[in-house]
């Protein structure tokens, strides 16, 4: 009965986590997927998303669910704005220096937030009105790890929507596998990559506000999901939400199985080896869209 | 090399070596030892930075790497200290092949991002495991060799620096340095031509790790002292680069004068702790936006303007 | 010489090549024409290593050249130009074609290539502006700098992808003497073009690409009197005459 117990709930971490990660990393393939480089600017936006739901709270009650709904347009914006001005004629140029200005911007977001909010960790998940424990099956869980799970499964189902069933969607995808053939079909391909970056900005947002439902806030944040996020949008390939999903699984999977005995730290030294081997034998991830 | 540049090379030289007699000149030595230690690594990162093109965002990871080897060699396990530089070194290039070979290969930052998450690892790892990183989070003081000044430090390091600016300069003079360019140009023609990228890239990597492990190994015999953050940070790889980038990106003089100008500008900073990577990071943006070659580059622009207004008269 | 056999290629569902074979013997001049996206950059991508077939084998020499890297396929021996040009912007013209001498199959020290890199620089008629940095080049002595870089590796074969396009006729007449010097000189060359009156007057067999697949092969006379050819191009027959 207790070997039972142990299985059931390290399957329930493993659920809870993989939906977490894979929430996580949605925004970051996705403006992989059309800007062919790796964000670096993902955790700033996660950071972002988390202070903005959690000044809202302090100042104004209101809750991170709805916090995340009205960040939409206003990640979008910001998104928009950012490669608009400042990537998309850099990206042409030169990638690398593309890097290095979304890492100087991060560094400039993240020290502001230092400054602004301090490294303090700002906690407003246990004032929530759902902050409560349930049982599920004998295990006792926080309510709030529901909540997220519910909004991973809105937010993935809608995003798979607009992805996969919208004119824009359509544009989107054609655009990252190949801009030049999509764009003889008429496609307004820069246009489409300021609004995928959009995108993409608003679904880190919204997974940094819906974090706080759960998690203490930080300047460093976003540090921490943004190494897992690389390795699983490397696993996944970009573009495939399916691939996100069974990714994040994936590497939910061993971190609940080998967190369990390996010593903090080590851990990520064989998540990094991992993801080093995946570059050299399939690169292109394991699902390309 | 122009025979111009020739003398003031030597000329420096000349200077640089005898400062240190001088008396009460302590201080300027110290000051001394950071500018040539900012040189050195601005140097190594400009190999792989700006030569090779392949921008690293992690390059502590190496500096992290020389720093802690060359501790664990010649504090705990006892080893003459130039064997413990030698082995740091070793560490750093094998280090640099296996990250840079799965890295290298890929378009798209995959490098990028690779040396700055294993940095992050890293720094992480050191924080949890004292065993091997000695001190763990608290970092640990070095019990340098009896009677050492600072003075061997500098002459160390000056060393270190003229190597490192050597080897900057041979490259940039060589085959390596030529086919590097064209890889930065034009990654396929410069494949189409025969040109091995990767193998390339790689040694560029090498050649750049192997000086910034040096340097994170020799630094330690003035600051006495080696813990997670301050050799793995984010921040030491950020120095690295913005100081490239300041005097010049793929330049030879560039890291030089960069590195100079990187001291003048810790100074200032040395007040507001808070406002480091702050600053850091705006200056990065305002030169990728405004003008990537940095100092070489104002000043060649400089030089356009007055030929065509003197032209034009 | 050179030889492929049963070439596909497929990027997704779609098929750029399907079952193309093809053979150069040595010295020839190999035409490769067809209408636009008919498959013809792609199959030179793939000769020279840039894409891998999805089926298929490409043999030089005998030997199987098909997966191996670039630029081990350059050393071997197979060269290449662009469709759209790719110089070295930022170097000047002699240190392109040094970067040919000291990559291809020789590997000379940087001052040895430096002399030999004229020479070859004579030969396409751009001696005079070696130290030009090549983003500074009018289209036509981009494209002969092409010839030079790709000439520089030593090649045996040469793959030239549509060196007429965006010439005027005195710079066509130009680029094709050169390419005919060359056959003189012992190379053999695949020779993709628009511009008909040029290849036609030159090449000794075309290879007519549509849609992927090889309709047709042939001397230039069959080729231009071929049907098949003639539907694919829908009434460009004036430019085959």
């Amino acid at each position: 009965m207790l070997v039972d117990g142990l299985i059931y709930s390290l399957f329930l971490h493993f659920i809870f986590l993989s939906s977490t990660y894979a929430l996580m990393t949605y925004g970051m393939a996705l403006i992989c997927g059309i800007m062919r480089i790796i964000n670096v600017l993902h955790a700033g936006f996660i950071m972002f998303g988390g202070y903005f739901a959690y000044t809202l709270f302090i100042y104004f009650g209101i809750d991170p669910l709805l916090s995340s709904i009205i960040l939409i347009p206003i990640a979008f914006i910001l998104g928009f704005s950012i490669h608009r001005v400042l990537l998309a004629r850099l990206a042409s140029i030169s990638m690398q220096m593309t890097l290095l200005l979304l890492f100087a911007i991060w560094l400039i977001a993240q020290n502001l937030a230092l400054l602004v909010f301090t490294a303090d960790p700002r906690m407003i998940a246990s004032r929530l009105p759902y902050a409560f424990e349930i049982y599920l099956g004998g295990v006792s869980i926080s309510f709030q790890r529901i909540v997220l799970l519910a909004s991973f499964i809105l937010i993935s189902f809608s995003t798979y929507i607009l992805l996969n069933r919208t004119m824009l969607g359509k544009a989107i995808r054609g655009t990252s596998q190949d801009e030049e053939a999509a764009s003889y079909c008429g496609v307004n391909t820069k246009l489409i990559k300021d609004i995928a970056f959009g995108i993409g900005t608003v679904l880190a947002s919204m997974f940094g506000a819906l974090a706080t439902v759960l998690y203490p806030i930080d300047p460093f944040f976003g540090t921490v999901f943004q190494f897992k996020a690389f390795v699983i949008t490397v696993l996944a390939g970009m573009e495939s939400i399916i691939g996100v999903i069974v990714a994040s699984m994936m590497i939910g999977a061993i971190e609940s199985v080998a967190g369990f005995y390996l010593k903090f730290g080590l851990l990520d030294i064989v998540t990094y080896m991992l993801l080093l081997v995946i570059l050299i034998i399939r690169p292109q991830g394991l699902f390309k869209g | 090399m122009k025979s111009i540049y020739r003398i003031l090379v030597i000329i420096s030289l000349v200077i640089m070596v005898s400062i240190p007699k001088i008396s009460g000149a302590d201080g300027i030595v110290r000051y001394l030892l950071w500018v040539l230690l900012i040189i050195t690594l601005s140097s190594g990162w400009n190999i792989i930075g700006g030569y090779a093109g392949q921008f690293s965002l992690g390059h502590s990871v190496f500096y992290g790497i020389g720093a802690y080897i060359f501790v664990l060699f010649f504090h705990s396990f006892k080893i003459h200290w130039a064997l413990s530089f030698f082995i740091a070194g070793v560490f750093s290039v094998i280090t640099s092949i296996i990250v840079g070979v799965p890295t290298l290969r890929l378009r798209g930052g995959y490098f990028a991002v690779g040396t700055l998450t294993l940095s992050e690892v890293m720094r992480v790892w050191a924080n949890n495991a004292p065993e091997v990183f000695k001190g763990g989070v608290t970092g640990v003081a070095v019990t340098l060799p009896e009677g050492w000044s600072p003075i061997y430090s500098y002459y160390l390091m000056l060393s270190l620096t003229v190597v490192s600016v050597a080897i900057s300069y041979f490259v940039k003079n060589s085959t390596l340095g030529l086919k590097l360019r064209a890889i930065k140009d034009d990654e396929d023609a410069a494949e189409g031509l025969g040109i091995n990228v990767l193998r390339c890239k790689v040694a560029a990597l090498m050649l750049s790790s192997l000086i910034v492990s040096l340097a994170g190994a020799a630094q330690i015999t003035f600051t006495a002292y080696v813990s997670p953050d301050s050799v793995f940070g984010v921040k030491r790889s950020l120095e690295m680069v913005l100081a490239c980038l300041l005097g010049g990106l793929g330049t030879l003089y560039g890291p030089i004068i960069g590195g100079a100008l990187f001291e003048i500008l810790a100074r200032i900073l040395w007040g507001f702790p808070h406002l480091h990577l702050l600053i850091y990071g705006g200056i990065i943006a305002t030169l990728i936006v405004f003008e990537p070659r940095g100092v070489i580059g104002i000043a060649d622009r400089i030089r356009h303007i007055l030929k065509s207004r003197l032209f034009l008269r | 010489m050179l030889e492929g056999a049963n070439i596909s290629k497929f990027f997704g569902g779609l098929a750029a090549l399907k079952n193309v074979s093809f053979s150069l013997n040595m010295g020839e001049i190999v035409g490769l024409i067809g209408p636009n996206g008919a498959g013809k950059t792609t199959l030179f991508n793939v000769i020279t290593g840039f894409t891998p077939p999805s089926s298929g084998i490409v043999r030089f020499k005998g030997r199987k050249i098909s997966g191996l890297k670039p630029h081990k396929i350059c050393k071997l021996g197979i060269a290449r130009t662009y469709q759209i040009v790719k110089p070295f912007s930022n170097l000047t013209v002699l240190e392109n074609v040094v970067v040919g001498m000291v990559s291809g199959r020789r590997k000379l020290s940087l001052s040895k290539a430096r002399s030999e890199a004229l020479e070859i620089l004579k030969l396409v008629g751009l001696e005079n502006k070696e130290s030009i940095q090549a983003k500074n080049l009018t289209l036509m002595d981009k494209k002969m700098l092409e010839f030079a870089r790709a000439l520089a590796t030593e090649p045996e074969v040469l793959l030239l992808d549509e060196v007429c396009a965006g010439l005027n006729p005195a710079e066509i007449h130009r680029a094709v003497q050169l390419i005919k010097n060359l056959q003189k000189q012992g190379l053999t060359i695949f020779w993709i073009e628009h511009i008909m009156r040029a290849i036609m007057a030159v090449a000794d067999r075309i290879i007519v690409l549509h849609h992927g697949e090889k309709i047709a092969e042939g001397t230039p006379r069959e080729i231009a009197n071929d049907s098949k050819v003639i539907d694919a191009y829908l009434g460009e027959k004036y430019l085959l005459g």
